[in-house]
């Protein structure tokens, strides 16, 4: 539990982690765009290269960036699985008796499982150098403009940074939960469907009291700091653009062009 | 048969930028039958020891043998279940492991992990319930419903009805109020009187004091004192080196004792203070 | 005048059992008052209905002269500051200066103000080192003392402690008990602190004992340790107080003390 890298904020000194959020989430918005355009291979290096620099930046490890990835792996080998089944075109690669591996379900695959790498280096690099606090601030300000038209922009920051707050408290109850629970005989790997069931209960129903009991607290507690949603509020934190992460931005923005120039011509 | 711990080592999240060294080659015995308090600030590794007597937590190196099972490092072991039911562990605010909709159901929920068929569990949780002092009119009541301290004398039987050898229980009565708290402490006692083994994590140096054998003091993952509960609270420099406040009586003790009082270091309860006070007075007069 | 007024109030969850019983106190500016009670006694209750979390069945809050309403609720909370029992569940920021900064920014205080009063206020609780850091990093002690923070930075006439020590270990209570001393002492406050913490009752001015939403006693620390009502209550004595009864009765002191400090300094004057 401890080791889940997904969406975990490094406090690391470098130049991506001293960038404005609104910056870093727009660049991120713009390489994810990228990644969905159809440029083929030369397209994902285009976009590979931009997130290593990225990478480079932020002083994080090559290594964590890909544990990150961890969860996914069971998802990516289902993937692999029906595809190498159903996909019946391209040419063959591996003939054992009947059956043969066709091109078109590799590709397929590595495309997928490409497009999910990039997306989730991306976030991650986001998360892990950016504070979630800053993050939020970041997502209130872009959304500032659409509060007009009725979004409550602050709303759902609070809540957004609420809920980022709470993981680790979160994650450190269910491991505490999990342990209580493995020490009156409960087997999360092993054992029949029922008895399965009965051990997801035992972790999930304490889980949900805990947490409306804490959000009751959380409630009182923030009410009772003075915090009413319909009220104006100054903040703390300012965010300020400088010429980095204008850069950033550009860089983003360059290779987004590029992938659409190269999806063009292809 | 005691407990023994050898070398115990223990690394969180190894070659990951959180690696952690909680326990750094624990050398322990815990002896049968006795109530043993594993004391030590929050950080010192008090919970992943205890982690480890049930096997939650496989050693990372070095070793531990309890009630028969000897656990070793990577450890992949079928019978760890087994020694779960040998050695319960009970943690802090058990209250939040509760979810059944009633309190038989509840207590029987560990039983029938083992093994035990709906009669058997149902059998076993009639027995236990006026262990922790509550009566058969609980039993089609749901846990939900009770006060805090009651709560948690169900989540307590939820691991006595397994009948463990070895009970261990961290902070059991953290957030109770002092009533609750002594009612708590008392419970533990009798069921020590009964056989078990009792381990406690505690904060509380009046709980040590008043209802326990054997301290072993932790610091920064390694063992810094183990000793009979006398001779623990006979040295009070050890409580004050690793920032522990010692209880009041021998706050007043050694307050007395800086203002020229002369007062033997056995004497740890009130009468024998006051008596050692009165002759002290007495004799000025 | 009054920090707090309260008269015969009367609450109940769900309309059923009445939790609060009629209940009427009144605590003095600058006073420091605990309130004991068991489990169940009522007691957090009435700090909830201090603050207007909860809403009377019947009777009258009034904090500092003003009658809490509906309309006035917001600004009442301006003046009192609450710090609750679990150290988790109000931390509010990612890390300690976002929390501080919580209320300062629903209290609309103005951004450029905000560092110093952070830092200052960090200062007085001891947590100056911490400002970065995330709450997981922190023990339940160091919660609470950003939760003192965080109150002592919107500067309220009132501080209610809600069993804010409970959850603590002895290290934590102590270093707790004494920031509250100085809210007192230092910044003149009105503390009104909800405990079952017999070494912090022993350390107020004014105790409220109440039973099963009843004041059941009210007096001072030595009023009522010595009444006789809390062991009958089942709720311990100090050791310093329980202690010198038993030098009294042996005729080795004069009175019973409130603290070891008082009756070690009588002892030596008889040595």
């Amino acid at each position: 539990m401890n080791n889940v890298a997904l969406g975990r904020y490094l406090p690391l000194d470098s130049t991506i982690h001293k960038m404005d959020p609104r910056a870093k989430i727009a660049m991120m918005f713009m390489i994810i765009v990228a990644v969905f355009i159809p440029a083929g291979f030369y397209g994902y290096a285009v976009i590979g290269l931009t997130i290593l620099l990225c990478l480079y930046l932020s002083k994080l490890k090559v290594g964590y960036a890909l544990r990150s990835m961890k969860p996914m792996i069971i998802m990516m080998v289902f993937l692999l699985i029906v595809n190498v089944l159903v996909l019946k075109t391209g040419y063959p690669l591996l003939t054992i008796g009947k059956f043969s591996i066709y091109s078109d379900a590799i590709f397929q695959t590595l495309y997928i499982v490409i497009r999910l790498m990039l997306m989730i280096i991306c976030t991650t690099i986001l998360t892990a150098t950016t504070k979630p606090l800053d993050l939020t601030l970041g997502i209130e300000k872009i959304l500032k403009p659409f509060e007009k038209i009725g979004i409550p922009g602050h709303i759902i920051a609070m809540m957004i940074s609420i809920a980022l707050r709470f993981i680790p408290t979160l994650i450190e109850e269910t491991q505490r939960i999990m342990n209580a629970q493995a020490s009156r005989g409960v087997d999360l790997e092993n054992g029949k469907l029922k008895e399965k069931i009965m051990a997801v209960l035992s972790l999930i129903v304490p889980l949900f009291i805990s947490s409306f009991e804490r959000a009751d607290q959380l409630a009182n507690a923030m009410e009772a700091r003075g915090y009413n949603p319909s009220h104006p509020r100054t903040r703390y934190k300012v965010l300020k653009m400088t010429t980095i992460d204008y850069l950033g931005m550009v860089v983003s923005a360059v290779c987004l062009i590029v992938c659409i120039v190269i999806g063009v011509v292809l | 048969m005691s407990i023994k711990v050898n070398k115990l080592e223990h690394i969180y999240s190894k070659g990951t930028p959180f690696e952690y060294k909680a326990l750094q080659g624990i050398d322990l015995e815990i002896r049968e039958g006795k109530v043993t308090a594993i004391i030590g600030e929050t950080g010192s590794g008090k919970s992943t020891l205890v982690q480890h007597l049930n096997g939650l937590l496989i050693p990372t190196a070095g070793e531990l043998e309890i009630c028969g099972f000897k656990i070793l490092p990577l450890l992949k072991n079928k019978d760890i279940k087994k020694l779960r039911k040998e050695v319960g562990l009970v943690f802090q605010f058990p209250e939040y492991q509760l979810f059944e909709e009633t309190i038989e159901r509840d207590i029987a929920f560990g039983p029938k992990n083992f093994g035990a068929t709906e009669e058997e569990a149902k059998e076993l949780v009639k027995k236990v319930l006026p262990l922790v002092g509550l009566d058969e009119s609980y039993l089609e009541r749901s846990p939900f419903e009770l006060s805090g301290g009651q709560k948690r004398r169900i989540a307590i039987a939820g691991i006595l009805v397994l009948d463990p050898k070895v009970l261990v229980l961290d902070e059991p009565a953290a957030g109770l109020d002092p009533k609750g708290a002594s009612d708590m402490m008392d419970l533990f006692i009798r069921l020590n009187k009964e056989g078990k083994t009792i381990i406690l994590v505690s904060h509380d140096m009046e709980h040590v004091m008043k209802y326990c054998d054997d301290v072993v003091v932790l610091d920064d993952g390694k063992v810094k004192h183990a000793s009979d509960v006398k001779t623990f609270f006979e040295h009070p420099e050890w409580m004050v080196q690793i920032g522990i406040n010692p209880p009041a009586i021998i706050r007043l003790k050694m307050m007395l004792q800086e203002k020229g009082w002369n007062i033997p270091a056995d004497c740890l309860d009130e009468d024998t203070l006051l008596e050692v006070i009165r002759k002290q007075v007495k004799n000025h007069e | 005048m009054d920090a707090i007024k309260v008269e015969n109030l009367t609450f109940s969850y769900n309309q059923e059992k009445d939790v609060i019983k009629n209940v009427s106190f009144s605590i003095p500016k600058g006073s420091y008052t605990t309130i004991v009670g068991h489990n169940g006694s009522g007691k957090s209750t009435i700090a909830k209905l201090l603050i207007g979390l909860l809403e009377a069945k019947s009777g009258k809050i009034e904090v500092l002269g003003q009658q809490l309403t509906e309309k006035t609720v917001f600004d009442i909370r301006s003046n009192i500051g609450i710090v609750f029992q679990n150290p988790d569940n109000q931390f509010i920021g990612s890390t300690v200066a976002d929390d501080i900064a919580f209320g300062l920014e629903n209290h609309c205080v103005p951004q450029e103000k905000m560092d110093d009063i952070i830092q200052n206020v960090a200062k007085q609780v001891h947590m100056t080192k911490y400002l970065n850091s995330e709450p997981t990093k922190l023990s339940g002690g160091q919660k609470q003392r950003v939760a003192i923070a965080g109150v002592l930075a919107i500067e309220p006439e009132i501080v209610i402690f809600d069993e804010s020590t409970s959850m603590l270990d002895p290290q934590g209570k102590a270093v707790i008990n004494k920031e509250i001393q100085k809210l007192h002492d230092n910044n003149n406050m009105t503390v009104l602190s909800i405990t079952h913490d017999m070494e912090e009752v022993a350390q107020s001015e004014h105790v409220i004992v109440l039973k099963q939403g009843q004041v059941v006693l009210e007096g001072s620390p030595k009023e009522i340790f010595s009444s006789g009502e809390l062991e009958n209550m089942k709720l311990h004595l100090p050791f310093a107080m329980s202690f010198s009864q038993k030098l009294v009765k042996e005729g080795l002191l004069s009175d019973s003390r409130l603290t070891l400090e008082e009756v070690v300094e009588e002892l030596c004057q008889l040595k």
